[in-house]
């Protein structure tokens, strides 16, 4: 009886799920390297399996996304990559097995589900840092960082991980968030200019994947 | 020598460089949760400098792959990492010595001194 209006709930709700069919179609065809209609069915038939057989969890999307923010985003993660896989190599140089790190904790003032995954999925594609603990109920981030010399470096540390949120936040957040990010006030999480970003980093060749 | 060639010659550089990077931080760091940075990190970077730079000197049907293998590189790289360091954390692995704070450290004494479970 239950299964069976779960089923039906399933199927009422199954025209929300078109976009993940499409994208594992998309998948699907990357996969196979071609192009034809047979495997466009075949792809359109095994994502519609997979959506169906293994269902998500419903999460809250009260995010928006905002295209250009994504961008700056995309832009500044690329800065971030790059800058901090430099500072990583500078640490295991020139201290190596010596080199100190920390844990720090940093609120996190989104409480949108995806919005604190992505951010601390972010947070953690840097080199150096990464999220070891996330406490949801009391939004909290648990950060490991790499090359902290003492720990006055703590907050050096926290505003970094502020920043990288409010980037997420602006680009996919729901308007709540955006407007949470005002309260931490201006030195924590309103700066405009990408952080840290070292000539180096901005005169380095354009990305080809940004050619086409 | 086109445009494309010079490209992507130094995308492939560049990417081994990041490889051996890598490699040098998991030589020379003191604990696994160091290792790791220098392990998944600088290496993510690498690889996909090194599938950008062969992707150019293919047709685009055979370089999406690529593309494929770089965007799963980047969507399961933190994972691991936060799954390993946090295992790394719990069992003690990590060596203590070597962190100048620890505000989870702190939190988990503090809870366990008033008798809830971290």
């Amino acid at each position: 009886m239950s299964k069976m209006t779960a089923l039906l709930a399933t199927r009422r709700h199954a025209w929300r799920r078109a976009p993940l069919v499409v994208w594992l179609t998309l998948v699907w065809l990357m996969l196979w390297g071609t192009l034809d209609v047979a495997t466009v069915l075949g792809g359109v038939i095994v994502a519609s399996v997979v959506v169906l057989v293994f269902p998500m969890p419903p999460i809250t999307r009260r995010g928006r996304l905002r295209p250009l923010r994504v961008l700056q985003l995309l832009w500044w993660l690329l800065a971030d990559l790059f800058t901090s896989a430099f500072q990583v190599a500078w640490e295991s140089i020139s201290y190596g097995p010596r080199t100190k790190a920390g844990i720090v904790a940093v609120p996190v003032p989104a409480d949108t589900d995806h919005v604190v995954a992505t951010a601390a999925n972010l947070v953690s594609l840097g080199p150096g840092k990464f999220v070891l603990q996330i406490d949801r109920e009391q939004r909290v981030f648990y950060v490991y960082a790499l090359g902290m010399q003492g720990e006055e470096d703590a907050a050096k540390i926290r505003r970094e991980v502020l920043e990288m949120q409010s980037w997420v936040v602006r680009a996919i957040g729901s308007d709540e968030d955006v407007r949470a990010l005002d309260h931490l006030g201006p030195t924590e999480a309103d700066q405009p200019a990408p952080p840290s970003a070292p000539p180096s980093a901005g005169a380095r060749p354009t990305p080809p994947e940004e050619d086409r | 020598m086109s445009v494309g060639d010079v490209i992507s010659a130094v995308l492939l550089i560049g990417g081994a460089v990041f490889c051996l990077l890598g490699a040098l931080g998991v030589l020379w760091f003191p604990d696994v949760t160091a290792r790791l940075q220098a392990a998944t990190k600088p290496q993510t970077l690498g690889l996909i400098m090194l599938l950008v730079g062969t992707a150019i000197q293919l047709d685009f049907l055979y370089g999406s792959g690529l593309i494929m293998v770089a965007m799963f590189q980047m969507i399961t790289a933190p994972v691991i990492s936060q799954m390993v360091g946090r295992v790394a954390y719990r069992t003690g692995a990590m060596r203590k010595e070597s962190l100048v704070v620890d505000e989870l450290g702190e939190r988990l004494a503090r809870e366990e001194g008033t008798g809830k479970s971290g």
